[in-house]
């Protein structure tokens, strides 16, 4: 079980994965985009954007995860350094970093296909789910 | 009775850890106790735990930062006009914050293997991997804020 108490303490990548928007968050927004986008072209178009959201997520969790070995054998090592925590800390954020900015590109994408009333529907006030990584 | 109130909040949100019916205030009261058992050095051992209350602090203050974060994400995104410029200068603060959070806890890590020798140090690092879960600890504790 060692996942990583460094990697989630440090990195604040997210949930049980490294991102703060779990699979479970994208199939919620799924059937809201189901519900409040009443044209099946654009709700094609907007769940495309989600599909490609969610492998994102995916790809980043992957990431965080494998990190967890790595920090966990550092910080079991009593002669590690602390720059070796740090390097593999800061590569972990410019992924993560990279991660977010395709996000929000997603983000844009999505809005393509969503008015903005359809998108206070889905994300507004009341509205439990966010892409909260976005 | 911060660290007793962290580690309550840790039982609440054992859902999905691997030991989830383990008592978290008895967790924490057993490494204390390791580490008094551990620690040669009664001085030492002080010192070692004063830091991990120190750890606790700054996993409090984390978990804040996060709760905060997602709050101010989730408004943020509700907003459809929000710009890609006002979400990446958020994602670029929360960056900087926690690159600072970092710093502090590898210092505090820095410190507690100072405080203790290789053999010790083993010893109470594998507790801690083993029985603190910290996905509970901090993210757990904020997926109420969704």
């Amino acid at each position: 079980m060692l996942i990583a108490m460094l990697t989630v303490f440090l990195l604040g990548g997210g949930l049980l994965g490294g991102s703060m928007i779990t699979p479970s968050d994208i199939a919620l927004m799924n059937e809201r985009v189901e519900l409040a986008v009443e044209d099946p072209k654009r709700a094609a178009v907007a769940k495309e954007a989600l599909v490609e959201l969610e492998t994102e997520v995916e790809d980043f969790n992957k990431t965080f995860i494998d990190s967890g070995d790595r920090l966990s054998a550092l910080y079991l090592d009593h002669g590690a350094s602390s720059y070796e925590t740090l390097r593999t800390l800061e590569s972990l954020n410019v992924e993560w970093y990279a991660s977010q900015n395709r996000t929000v590109k997603l983000r844009a994408r999505l809005k393509e296909s969503i008015t903005a009333e359809e998108w206070a529907k889905i994300f507004g006030a009341g509205q439990a789910v966010l892409p909260s990584n976005l | 009775m911060k660290q007793l109130a962290l580690l309550l909040l840790l039982a609440t949100l054992a859902s999905g850890c691997s030991k989830p019916n383990l008592d978290p205030a008895k967790l924490r009261a057993d490494e204390t106790a390791l580490v008094q058992a551990t620690v040669a050095d009664p001085a030492r051992a002080e010192k070692l735990l004063a830091l991990l209350d120190e750890r606790d602090r700054l996993i409090d203050e984390t978990t804040g930062m996060l709760r905060q974060y997602r709050r101010e994400m989730q408004a943020l995104n509700a907003d459809y006009d929000a710009s890609r410029e006002i979400i990446i200068e958020m994602i670029d603060y929360y960056n900087r914050d926690r690159a600072e959070k970092q710093l502090r806890f590898i210092e505090l890590i820095k410190q507690m293997k100072a405080t203790t020798s290789a053999a010790e140090w083993e010893v109470i690092a594998e507790f801690q991997l083993d029985n603190f879960n910290p996905r509970q600890l901090i993210y757990g504790r904020v997926t109420g804020a969704l």
